[in-house]
This record gives structure tokens, sequence and C-alpha cells, in this order.
């Protein structure tokens, strides 16, 4: 046997069950780290175990939870009350160097991997979860009958969007908290049109309700405080008669990591973080903020967006990402909300130079709203691969690409005017003697979603811009 | 089942629920 090599303060705490072939394996060696060093065992499932060493039973296994024990055994070096570190597992050499104590047990195999805890049994972790951290959660508990149907519960508190939702039970609730860093009373936004503050915890809630699992929740929190923005203007999105909510575009390396759809039927149904992402916000409008139709949205149509659109963007197309050229660091995740319709296709399968698919996307883009309205609303292109390969074929980026439409959409006053083609709607006489563009600087978003196959592209009108309506916002995600 | 309020909280004393097996005696359960 070696030295003691670490200091006095450390002690070393080993958590253990006996149901677990490799915790009875290394009994001895607990045994000979609980005679020479300051060893506390905690078993798990049975007080008798180990033998020979006088072991601690964890029997609401709140050590092991508060302790993160995912692995037993696990042997941990403590400094006072501070976790210096841990070895998961038994392997000799490292319980040797995390112990001091050489030449442990040399009969027994070199590693042998652990079991996991019981604290972390899918049968067990709800409940413990429940217990011990049920205190975090602040919002007011519903109880529902036993002959109560959850789903129909949830109708008749009009809680949602028309089709069902997932009860918020505690546990479920707290599990969805894991998703973020952030604690659940943080005040997220304050949401319109009733103007409340929405915590964390009432994000979880809805992001339960909508089908999210936890790593979402860091987008939904993203997406919740840039809509809530005076920029954006959900209330007023909310109120007009116009048929828009929230088009949610993410970026980054998080968007793959959630599973995220940018590519087949992107905007589509089919990919559950594009359709819970989106969910949830609006979820957040209507429970939290008020936001319910034929109430503050009054929409004259609507559009089947409003239950939720959102995707992601290709990481690797050649434009760069929109929320990049909107400001956020490069490779951060980030989401950008834009007050949009529902999308229209633009179909163009013959052009193969750019100058003519430019020009057959902006005599499309000129016809959103009105062929005869310049200016006041904004508008989101979001290029397919085949038309994209168009452009970067011929080396358009997306400056280019942008200026070349715009120049396209530069519309004679005479055309637009009231009255013009016969046509009442259009833009005040005064205007007929200049020349318009279609849209506002910088009122033209580019994005990059679907699949490989088609040579078509998507356009999406927005709402009224600038300082009366919505603009556009980009916000990084943080954990 | 007991779930969490998805709505905004309300005021302190407002929105008082009787406990469910209260809640049944409503006219529309009754009749159901």
């Amino acid at each position: 046997m070696g030295p003691v090599a670490t200091a006095p303060t450390t002690q070393l705490v080993a958590v253990v069950k006996r149901e677990c072939e490799t915790c009875q394996m290394v009994t001895p060696v607990l045994r000979e780290l609980h005679r020479r060093r300051r060893l506390v065992v905690y078993t798990q499932d049975d007080p008798a175990f180990p033998e020979g060493v006088s072991a601690i039973h964890d029997d609401d296994l709140a050590v092991s939870w508060h302790q993160q024990i995912d692995t037993v055994p696990t042997l941990i070096r403590m400094d006072g009350d501070v976790e210096v570190e841990r070895v998961v597992g038994w392997s000799r050499a490292e319980w040797e160097r995390l112990s001091g104590v050489d030449g442990l047990a040399p009969d027994l195999p070199p590693t042998r991997p652990g079991c996991g805890s019981m604290s972390v049994d899918p049968d067990r972790v709800d409940e413990l979860r429940r217990r011990f951290e049920g205190g975090r959660l602040h919002s007011r508990h519903v109880e529902l009958a036993d002959e109560e149907d959850d789903i129909e519960v949830m109708f008749q508190r009009g809680w949602s969007d028309g089709l069902p939702v997932v009860p918020p039970t505690e546990a479920r609730v707290l599990r969805m908290l894991d998703g973020t860093s952030r604690a659940p009373e943080d005040v997220v936004a304050t949401v319109p049109p009733d103007l409340v503050d929405v915590t964390v915890e009432k994000v979880a809630v809805a992001a339960v309700m909508a089908g999210c699992l936890p790593e979402y929740l860091p987008w939904v929190i993203t997406v919740v405080e840039a809509v809530c923005t005076d920029e954006f203007n959900i209330h007023g999105v909310l109120a007009t008669t116009m048929p828009v909510g929230p088009v949610i575009v993410c970026n980054g390396p998080g968007t793959q990591a959630i599973g995220m759809n940018a590519g087949v039927n992107a905007l589509g149904q089919g990919n559950r973080a594009n359709l819970t992402i989106g969910r949830a916000v609006q979820l957040v409008v209507r429970n939290v903020g008020g936001g319910r139709p034929g109430e503050v949205d009054r929409a004259t149509h609507g559009n089947p967006g409003k239950l939720s659109f959102c995707f992601a963007e290709h990481s690797k197309w050649s434009f760069g990402s929109l929320a990049e050229s909107r400001g956020a660091a490069p490779g951060a995740d980030a989401v950008t909300v834009f007050a949009g319709e529902g999308p229209r296709c633009v179909v163009d399968q013959l052009s193969r130079t750019p100058e003519s698919l430019a020009s057959s996307i902006a005599a499309c883009l000129r016809t959103l709203h009105s062929p005869k309205l310049v200016l006041v609303f904004d508008a989101m292109l979001v290029l397919g691969p085949e038309h994209a390969r168009v452009f970067t074929d011929s080396g358009w980026d997306r400056e280019r690409l942008l200026a070349e439409l715009d120049q396209r959409l530069q519309i004679p006053g005479t055309e637009l005017v009231r009255g013009a083609a016969g046509i009442a709607e259009g833009m005040p006489a005064a205007f007929a003697a200049h020349t318009l563009p279609k849209f506002r600087a910088g009122g033209l978003l580019l994005a990059g979603a679907g699949g490989a196959a088609g040579l078509f592209s998507a356009i999406i009108g927005g709402w009224a811009n600038a300082e009366i309506g919505s603009q556009p916002v980009t916000r990084e995600v943080r954990t | 089942m007991r779930i969490l309020d998805a709505a905004a909280e309300a005021p302190e004393g407002a929105g008082y629920e009787l406990p469910a097996q209260n809640r049944i005696l409503t006219p529309e359960r009754r009749d159901r």
C-alpha cells in the first residue's frame, strides 16, 4: 500500500447500491478505503450494504439527487463541502489516484462500468424531481378530478390554440426547466396585450403544452423575448385585421442539435422542433398575454401559420445566415422574428441565368399585398436550394441578389397611383411623378431553406413596417 | 391529476377555485 497523498481536510464519498454487481465487486476496496481513509459510503437500496462498512442509507435518495449521481459506484473527493473530483464506475487507476491509496484490490479487473443510479431510474426520476425541486415553482396548482379528461380540461379552460395540448404537470414542467440554466422566476418579457410579466416557468408551462422537448426551451424563451419588444410589436401583430403572425427563422449549430428542419418541407408539418417552438410562443401570447382570436386578435382571415411558423435556415448555404446579416455573432445560435403571412410559392423552372431568375422572383414579389402598394410592407424571400444555386453558380452573393431584386422592383408611380389600370387601390396621386421601390431599404429579408429538389422559392408578405407596424428582430439564444 | 396554471396568475384572492370534487356539482357537469 502506498502513502495517503491527499490533504487531511479532504474526504472520500462513495455512492453504491447492492443491486449493482460492480458495487458488490468493489466491496473489498470500500472496506479498505473505509479503514484507511475518511470514506463516507451512501447506500441507495440496502442499509446493510456493503458488508463491513458503516454506510448511510440514502433511503429517500436525497443525497444521490442533490449530488447528481447518475452511476454507481461513484467515488467523490471532497475538500470540506466542495467536490474536487469524481470517478464513475470502477477504475483501479482512477480510484488509486483519487484516494491516494495504491495497490487497491489487485485481483479485480482494472476497470468495470457501473450501473444506473436509482436517482435516475426512469420510474423514479419524475417523482424525485417533483419532491426535491417542486419548491422552485410558483404557478398556481389546478387539481383535476379523477373522472375529468385532462385534455378536455385544457380546452375548457381556453388554454388551447384549437389543437390538443399536453397537460402541464409539475413533473413535466420541472423536466422542461432542465433545458435552461435560467431560474424559473426570471422574468423573460412583458407580454401584450395584457402586459403581464412572463417568467421562465410560465414559458416552460407553454412549452410543455406545445409539445416541446427541454432542449427547445432556450429557443422558445428567446423568441418570446424577441416578439415582446417594442420593435416587433406583438400587440399590433395580434390586433391587426391582416393575416400575420410571428414567422421565426432559426440559425446556428443549435438548430441541428435540436433536430430542426431546414430541408424538405421546412415550412410545413412533420418536425417536432419547428412546430412546437412556434406553437409554444403563441401559447404564451394567448394564455399569459391574453391575445386570443376574436378578442384582441382581430384578423380577418388569419393564416394557418399562426399556429406555428418556425423553421431553420440551411446551415451551409452560400448566402450566409439571416441572423448574421442582421448583426448576430458569426456561428451564434439566433432567432429572427418577422411579422408575416402565409408563404407563397415562386415557380420558375426554366431560368438558368441569375438575371432571368431575379426578374422572375421580382415579378412575384411585386404582387405581394397588392401590385399597386409599395414601401409599407416588408417581405421575406426563402430561396430554395435549386434557385439559390442559379445565383451562386454565377457568383452572386446576398448583397448582389438583394441589390438586383431592388433594381427590378423600382416601379413607375404612374402604374401605382390610385385609379391606374382601372384599380382604385394604389398609392396617392402625388407619387405619379416618382419611381418607387416595392420595399423600403432593408425591407426584403433573405433566408435559405427547402428540399434539394425543386426550382421553387417561397415569398412571405409582411405587415405594416416601421414605427406604425412591426420591425424584424434578431436575438441570440442563450441557454 | 394536478397541473400548473397556464394563464397569467390572478391577483391574490381572485381566481380561487373550489376543490375538484366540489366543481363536479356545476350544472353542466351534473347533466353529463
